[in-house]
C-alpha cells in the first residue's frame, strides 16, 4: 500500500509547489469572509484528493495498475490513505494560509483566529470526511466521470439530510428551528455558529470529552462503512 | 510436467457475449498462442487470468497457484504487456521505470536499461510523445525487466514496424532457452505464431475450437479442394468448415481419413492447412 503511495506522489510530485504558490495568491480573495474561504478550502481538498485519479481516468491506467503486484483492496486503502494525508495537509494549508495572506497582503477585517480552533478544523473536516465517504465507493463502483455527474446529487440529498435533522430535533425539542440551527449574517465569519447551540447542549450533556469522542468515533465509523462499501466495489468491477 | 497456466471450466458473460467453459493448459517453458478473430474472447481470458475482470465460474491456476488466492505472488511473477499500452502520459521513460520497478521485488534497473538501448527507447523523452509501437516496446522492456516466469502479452505485434516484430519474436524465443518462461501471446495475426509458438488455442464466439501442440494440429487437420460436385449429403458433415465458390470449394476436417475414404484419392487434393487457413475458414464458417 506505501508504494501504491508513492506512485501517487511520483505521479503528482511537480505539481505542489506551483499549486501551492497560485493557491496562495487565489485564497487571498475569499479570506475576509471565512465562510468563503472555509467551503473554498473544502471544494480545493476535495478536488486534489482526486488529482491522481483524473490523471488515471484520462489516460485509462486502472488494468496496468492492477496488472501491478497489488490487491484490489489495497489500491482502495490506498486511495483513502491519501485522501487522509491530503485532507490534513489541506487542513494545515488552511490554518496556516489565513493569517499569512491577511498579514502579506494587509487584508483589514480579516479574522483567521476563528477558524483557528478546534471548532473551526471541525467545519473543514467533517464535511469533507462526510463528501468523501459518499464520494468513494461511488467512484470505485461507477467511475470517476459517473460518479462526478452524480456528485450534485449527492451534495444535494447531505443537504436535505441535513435540514430534516435540524426540522427533527426542533420537533422534538418543541423550540423553532431558529433556535436550533441560527443562521444569519455572522455565519460569515464564524461558520460553525449555526452548529454551536447543539454543540453546547451535547457538551453539556456528555461533557467535553466524550463529546470528542462520540465525534472521532463516528467520523471513524462513517470512514471504516465507506472504506468496507469502496473495497466490496472495486472487488466486483471489471476493468 | 509442471504447468505455467491451467483454465478449466472458465465462464464470464457480457451483454451479447459468453465465455464458455473455456479449458486449456500450458505446460511451462513453452510459447502458446492465442488466436481467434476479432470479439473471440482472447482479451477477455487473459483479463481473467490477471483478475482484471471476475471470472463466473471455472479455475485458473497460474504456476500452481490459484489466481485469485494468491494473486499478489503471480503477478510478481507475471510479465503482462496490455494490448493497448496505458502510461502515464507526462512521465519520462526513466521515471515510469523507477515507478513500476518500485512494484516488483525482482526488478533489475540494469535488465531494463539494457533493453531500452535494445528497443532504442530515449529515457528522458516523455511517454506521452511516443507511438503506440514505442508505447509497446516500453511494456515489453518494462514486463521483461523483473524476471518474470510467465510472460502474457496481449495483441504485442499491434503497432510495430515489421523489423521490431521479426526482433520481438527472436527475443521471446531467446527468453525460453532458460526453460522455465513461459509465453501465452495473444494475436489475430497469425503469421506472428508461424516461427515461436509451441501450443495454439483457438477461440471463437467464446468458446476454444482446438486447443492442442503445433505438431497435434498440423497433423490432424486437413484441408481439401475439390470440385463442388463431391458435396452431398454424406460428405458435408465431414467437415469442420467450406468455403464454396463457383469453381468448387475448400473444405477443412479433423477426419482426413474418412473424407479421403468417401472422395477417393484423385478426385480432391489434400495439403496440410496453414495455421491462417483454418483460423479463416473457421472463423468464415461460424
Amino acid at each position: 500500500m506505501f508504494r501504491l503511495i508513492v506512485k501517487d506522489v511520483k505521479v503528482v510530485g511537480f505539481l505542489w509547489l506551483p499549486a501551492l504558490a497560485v493557491y496562495l495568491l487565489s485564497i487571498s480573495t475569499y479570506v475576509q469572509v471565512n465562510l468563503v474561504y472555509l467551503l473554498v478550502n473544502v471544494v480545493i481538498a476535495f478536488f486534489l484528493v482526486f488529482v491522481v485519479p483524473i490523471v488515471e481516468d484520462i489516460r485509462r491506467l486502472e488494468p496496468f495498475l492492477c496488472s501491478l503486484p497489488v490487491k484490489r483492496r489495497q489500491v482502495v486503502g490506498a486511495r483513502y490513505l491519501s485522501a487522509g494525508l491530503i485532507v490534513m495537509a489541506s487542513l494545515i494549508v488552511m490554518e496556516a494560509a489565513a493569517p499569512l495572506v491577511s498579514t502579506v497582503f494587509e487584508i483589514e477585517g480579516a479574522r483567521p483566529d476563528i477558524l483557528l480552533s478546534p471548532a473551526g478544523a471541525l467545519s473543514f473536516l467533517l464535511p469533507l470526511i462526510l463528501l468523501l465517504s459518499l464520494f468513494l465507493p461511488l467512484y470505485f463502483r461507477l467511475g470517476l466521470g459517473k460518479a462526478l455527474s452524480i456528485l450534485p446529487i449527492v451534495i444535494l440529498a447531505l443537504s436535505a439530510l441535513l435540514g430534516a435533522a435540524i426540522r427533527l430535533v426542533a420537533w422534538l425539542i418543541h423550540k423553532p428551528w431558529s433556535v436550533v440551527f441560527p443562521l444569519d449574517a455572522e455565519i460569515g465569519i464564524v461558520p460553525y455558529k449555526p452548529f454551536l447551540p447543539l454543540a453546547s447542549r451535547l457538551t453539556d450533556f456528555l461533557g467535553r470529552p466524550a463529546l470528542w469522542a462520540l465525534i472521532l468515533i463516528a467520523g471513524g465509523g462513517i470512514v471504516a462503512l465507506s472504506l468496507r462499501a469502496s473495497i466490496r466495489c472495486y472487488e466486483k468491477k471489471d476493468l | 510436467m509442471d504447468d505455467a497456466l491451467v483454465i478449466r471450466n472458465l465462464s464470464k458473460s457480457y451483454p451479447g457475449f459468453d465465455l464458455r467453459n473455456v479449458s486449456f493448459r500450458l505446460p511451462r517453458g513453452y510459447i502458446m498462442g492465442l488466436i481467434g478473430p476479432n470479439g473471440a474472447g482472447k482479451t477477455t481470458i487473459i483479463k481473467l487470468i490477471l483478475n482484471l475482470v471476475r471470472r463466473e465460474g471455472g479455475e485458473i491456476a497460474v504456476l500452481g497457484r490459484d489466481n485469485i488466492v494468491d494473486e499478489t505472488w503471480i503477478k510478481e511473477r507475471i510479465g503482462f504487456v496490455h494490448e493497448t499500452p496505458a502510461f502515464y502520459g507526462h512521465l519520462s521513460v526513466r521515471r515510469t521505470a523507477s515507478l513500476v520497478g518500485r512494484f516488483y521485488d525482482a526488478w533489475d534497473d540494469g535488465r531494463f536499461r539494457r533493453l531500452a538501448g535494445e528497443f532504442g527507447l530515449p529515457l528522458d523523452k516523455k511517454v506521452g510523445r511516443f507511438s503506440r509501437g514505442t508505447k509497446m516496446k516500453l511494456a515489453l522492456a518494462l514486463a521483461l525487466s523483473h524476471d518474470a516466469e510467465f510472460l502474457v502479452l496481449d495483441e504485442p505485434t499491434s503497432g510495430l514496424d515489421p523489423v521490431f516484430r521479426r526482433e520481438l519474436l527472436a527475443t521471446l524465443s531467446g527468453l525460453l532457452q532458460d526453460g522455465r518462461t513461459s509465453v501465452l501471446f495473444s494475436t489475430h495475426i497469425t503469421s506472428d505464431l508461424d516461427r515461436p509458438a509451441d501450443f495454439i488455442t483457438f477461440l471463437l464466439g467464446g468458446e476454444v475450437v482446438f486447443s492442442c501442440s503445433r505438431e497435434t494440429l498440423r497433423d490432424s487437420w486437413v484441408l481439401v479442394k475439390g470440385g463442388g460436385d463431391l458435396l452431398d449429403e454424406r460428405s458435408r458433415p465431414l467437415f469442420r468448415a467450406l468455403r464454396e465458390t463457383p469453381f468448387g470449394f475448400q473444405g477443412l476436417t479433423s477426419r482426413g481419413a474418412e473424407v479421403r475414404r468417401l472422395l477417393g484419392e484423385k478426385q480432391a487434393a489434400y495439403e496440410k492447412p496453414s495455421l491462417d487457413e483454418i483460423v479463416f475458414l473457421m472463423s468464415r464458417e461460424s
